[in-house]
C-alpha cells in the first residue's frame, strides 16, 4: 500500500546514452500501473529503477513521500516479479517463498502463516515441496507470485511476467492477475509490450516511446483521444488506419496525391492546406449507403474472427493500407468498392512533421 | 535422415579404431602390466634376477612408517592444494565476474600462470622463498618468521603447496568464472529484492548454484594434487628435508629410481593406480549424477 511520486526521472549510461528521460508521474496507492512500449522504449529500465536495480542519474524517485533513489533493492520493501521467473532452482516452492521473510527475520509461526496464506490463494499447496524444474510454466509463474505476495510489499513490481507463457495460459492468468491485484489492493507497476495486456489490466497505462512518456491515462483515454500518432497507432488492434495528406480548400476534405480521398461531414479545425495525418479506428467505419461513402475501401482480403469480419483493402484502390471491423460474417469479392463513413468524433487528427494531436 | 553411419565392409571400422586402441594398449596397458606384474616379484638392482614372492611388496609397505607417512603427507598436501586453489581462484572469479572495464584482459592475465610449466611453477616459488636470497623469505623475516624450508618439514610442504595450488588457480578460474556467468543475472537481483545482502547471496545462491562446477574441480584439483605434482617437488624440495614433501607419486620415483627397489616401487604404483580409478568412479557417478538441482 503506498503511493509513488516519479519527478524527472531520466537513465544515461556511462557511455552517454540516454535510455529514459524525464519522466514524471504520481501513482496513486492501489493503482494498477501498466509501462507499456515496444521493446527498447526504457519501459523496463524505468522498473528497474523503481526496483534499485539500475542506479537512478536523473530525478527523483519517493515511495510514500520518502525519497529512496539511494536506498538498496532490499531497503524499499518491494517485490518483483521476472519475466524468467527468477526461482532460485535449488530451493523448493516452499524455500523459494521463505527466503525473503528468512532474510527480514520474521518468526517461524509467521513465516509458515504467510505461506500458507499465499499457497492457498495461488493453489500451490501441492506443491510446496517440489523444485521450480518439476514445475509447469504456469505454476513457476505462480510460485514467482506467491514469492512476491507473502512479503507483503508496499509496491509489486511485473516485468512482463506471462510473456513466456502461452496464448491461452496467458489469458487465464491475466484474470487471476486482476483478481489478485483487487483482493490485495496494493500497489502494482506492471511492465509489458502487449498492448492487449496493458488494456485489461491497468487503472492506468503509462505508454512509452523511445525513453519518453508519450502519454498517460486511462485505457479509454487512449483508445478514445491518443495524444500522439505512436499511441493512436500502438493501442487497438488491428491497429488505427491512417493516412497523411493536405487539408483541402473547404476545410472538409484530405487531399492526397492531388486528388480528394476522404470527405468530412464538418469542418476540421485545422487550416487549409496543413500537412495532417488522419486516423480512423477499423472498428468506427460503417459500410454506407451507395453515394453516402465519405472514402471508399477497394476490398482485397477478409479474414473472418467469428464475432466480427476483417475486411483489409485500399484506400480508393490507392496505396494507402485500409481496414474495416464489420460485425457478424460478411462476405465481399476482392476488388469491389465499398463506401464508407465515420462520425465526426471519431476521427484522430495529427501533426504530420512532429504526429502531436491537433483536434 | 540416416543416423548411424553403416560400413559396407567389415574391416574397415575396426581399421579406424585402430590407431587409438594401439596407443592405448602400447601406452597405458602394457606399461599398467608391467608395473603390475612387477609388483609381485623383488628384483635385483642389475634386474638380472627376480622372484616371485606373491603380495609380500604390498604388506612390507603398509608395515613400513614412511609409507603410511607418505600417504598422510599427500593427504595434507592434495586437500590444502585443493582448497587452497579454489578458495582463490573463486574469489578472483567473483571479483572477475564484476569487472566491466578491461575484462578480457584481466581475465587473460588470470589464465596465463596454467601456461607455466609445473617444474618452473615450483622454482618461481623456491626463489621467490629461498632462504638466502628469496624476497619472500626478507619479508617473513622483517615480521620476525624464520624461514628455511632446508630445515623446517613444515615449511617445506607449506612452499610446495603454495607453488602448486598457484600453478592450478587458473585452471579453477576459468570454471568458476564460466560458472558464474551461467547464473541468471535476474536469480542474483531477486535475492537483492528479498532483502539479502552481497555476503548472504553469495553463501545461499550463487554458492550453491556452483555446486556441479565445485565438485568437478574438487576432483579435478585432488587428482592433480596426488598425481601431476612430481615435478614441482622435484625441482624444489624433491622430497625432503626428512621426507616432509614425499607425496605418494615421489615416493614410487624415489623408491625405484634412487633406491632401485623395482619391486616396492611398482607396488606402490598399482595403489596409486587404484586410487586414481577410484576417483575417476566417484567423478562419473556423482558428478554427472547427483549433483544437480
Amino acid at each position: 500500500m503506498a503511493t509513488l511520486n516519479i519527478s524527472s526521472l531520466g537513465k544515461v549510461y556511462p557511455g552517454g546514452v540516454t535510455a529514459v528521460s524525464d519522466v514524471n508521474v504520481g501513482i496513486d496507492d492501489g493503482e494498477f500501473i501498466v509501462l507499456v512500449g515496444p521493446s527498447g522504449c526504457g519501459k523496463s529500465t524505468i522498473l528497474r529503477m523503481i526496483a534499485g536495480l539500475e542506479t537512478i542519474t536523473e530525478g527523483e524517485l519517493q515511495i510514500d513521500g520518502r525519497r529512496v533513489n539511494e536506498l538498496e533493492p532490499g531497503d524499499r520493501d518491494i517485490a518483483m516479479v521476472f519475466q524468467n521467473y527468477a526461482l532460485y532452482p535449488h530451493m523448493s516452492v516452499r524455500g523459494n517463498m521463505e527466503y525473503g521473510l528468512k532474510n527480514e527475520g520474521l518468526p517461524k509461526a509467521e513465516i509458515a502463516k504467510r505461506i500458507a496464506e499465499a499457497s492457498r490463494t495461488l493453489r500451490l499447496e501441492d506443491y510446496l515441496d517440489r523444485k521450480p524444474r518439476q514445475l509447469s510454466g504456469g505454476q513457476r509463474q505462480r510460485v514467482a507470485m506467491g514469492r512476491a505476495i507473502v512479503r507483503d510489499p508496499k509496491v509489486f513490481l511485473f516485468d512482463e511476467p506471462l510473456s513466456n507463457l502461452d496464448a491461452k495460459l496467458r489469458t487465464q492468468l491475466r484474470a487471476e492477475l486482476k483478481a489478485l491485484h483487487q483482493r490485495l489492493g496494493a500497489t502494482f507497476i506492471y511492465v509489458t509490450h502487449d498492448q492487449v495486456e496493458a488494456m485489461s489490466l491497468a487503472d492506468r497505462i503509462i505508454i512509452m516511446n523511445a525513453g519518453r512518456v508519450e502519454q498517460i491515462g486511462t485505457p479509454m483515454d487512449l483508445y478514445l483521444r491518443p495524444a500522439t500518432r505512436f499511441v493512436a497507432d500502438f493501442i487497438g488492434s488491428p491497429a488505427m488506419n491512417m493516412f497523411e495528406g493536405t487539408v483541402g480548400e473547404d476545410r472538409q476534405s484530405l487531399v492526397y496525391h492531388g486528388a480528394e480521398q476522404v470527405h468530412f461531414a464538418a469542418e476540421l479545425p485545422v487550416s487549409a492546406g496543413q500537412s495532417v495525418i488522419m486516423g480512423v479506428r477499423p472498428e468506427h467505419l460503417q459500410h454506407a449507403a451507395e453515394g453516402q461513402g465519405q472514402m471508399d475501401l477497394t476490398v482485397g482480403f477478409l479474414e473472418q474472427l467469428g464475432a466480427d469480419t476483417v475486411v483489409h483493402g485500399t484506400l480508393n484502390g490507392g496505396d494507402n493500407v485500409l481496414s474495416i471491423r464489420l460485425h457478424g460474417v460478411q462476405t465481399s469479392a476482392p476488388g469491389t468498392r465499398l463506401p464508407l463513413t465515420f462520425a465526426m468524433e471519431n476521427v484522430h487528427l495529427f501533426d504530420a512533421q512532429n504526429g502531436t494531436r491537433l483536434n | 535422415m540416416q543416423k548411424r553411419v553403416v560400413f559396407r565392409s567389415r574391416l574397415l571400422p575396426y581399421l579406424l579404431v585402430l590407431p587409438q586402441i594401439a596407443i592405448t594398449v602400447i601406452f597405458f596397458f602394457w606399461p599398467s602390466y608391467q608395473a603390475l606384474e612387477s609388483s609381485f616379484f623383488i628384483e635385483d638392482a642389475f634386474g638380472f634376477s627376480r622372484e616371485w614372492v606373491g603380495l609380500t611388496n604390498y604388506f612390507e609397505l603398509f608395515k613400513d612408517p614412511g609409507y603410511l607417512k607418505s600417504f598422510r603427507t599427500s593427504l595434507i598436501f592434495g586437500i590444502s592444494v585443493a582448497f587452497l586453489a579454489m578458495a582463490i581462484s573463486l574469489g578472483l572469479a567473483v571479483a572477475a565476474n564484476r569487472v566491466v572495464k578491461a575484462a578480457t584482459g584481466y581475465r587473460t592475465l588470470l589464465i596465463w600462470p596454467y601456461a607455466v610449466a609445473p617444474a618452473l611453477a615450483g622454482v618461481i616459488w623456491y626463489f621467490l622463498m629461498n632462504p638466502s636470497l628469496g624476497i619472500v623469505s626478507y619479508w617473513l623475516s622483517g615480521v620476525g618468521v624464520e624461514w628455511n624450508h632446508y630445515v623446517n618439514g613444515d615449511q617445506a610442504l607449506f612452499l610446495v603447496i603454495v607453488a602448486a595450488a598457484w600453478k592450478q588457480v587458473s585452471y579453477n578460474f576459468l570454471f568458476f568464472l564460466a560458472g558464474l556467468q551461467s547464473i541468471p543475472k535476474s536469480m542474483i537481483e531477486a535475492a537483492a529484492i528479498d532483502r539479502a545482502g552481497p555476503v548472504r547471496r553469495f553463501w545461499t545462491i550463487v554458492f550453491p548454484l556452483l555446486t556441479p562446477t565445485t565438485f568437478f574441480l574438487l576432483v579435478v584439483n585432488l587428482v592433480y594434487a596426488f598425481f601431476d605434482t612430481f615435478a614441482l617437488i622435484h625441482a624444489t624440495t624433491e622430497g625432503g628435508p626428512v621426507d616432509a614433501t614425499s607425496i605418494l607419486v615421489f615416493r614410487v620415483y624415489n623408491t625405484g629410481f634412487i633406491g632401485q627397489d623395482y619391486g616396492s616401487s611398482a607396488a606402490q604404483s598399482v595403489i596409486l593406480m587404484g586410487l586414481v580409478i577410484a576417483m575417476t568412479f566417484v567423478q562419473f557417478r556423482y558428478v554427472e549424477r547427483k549433483v544437480q538441482y
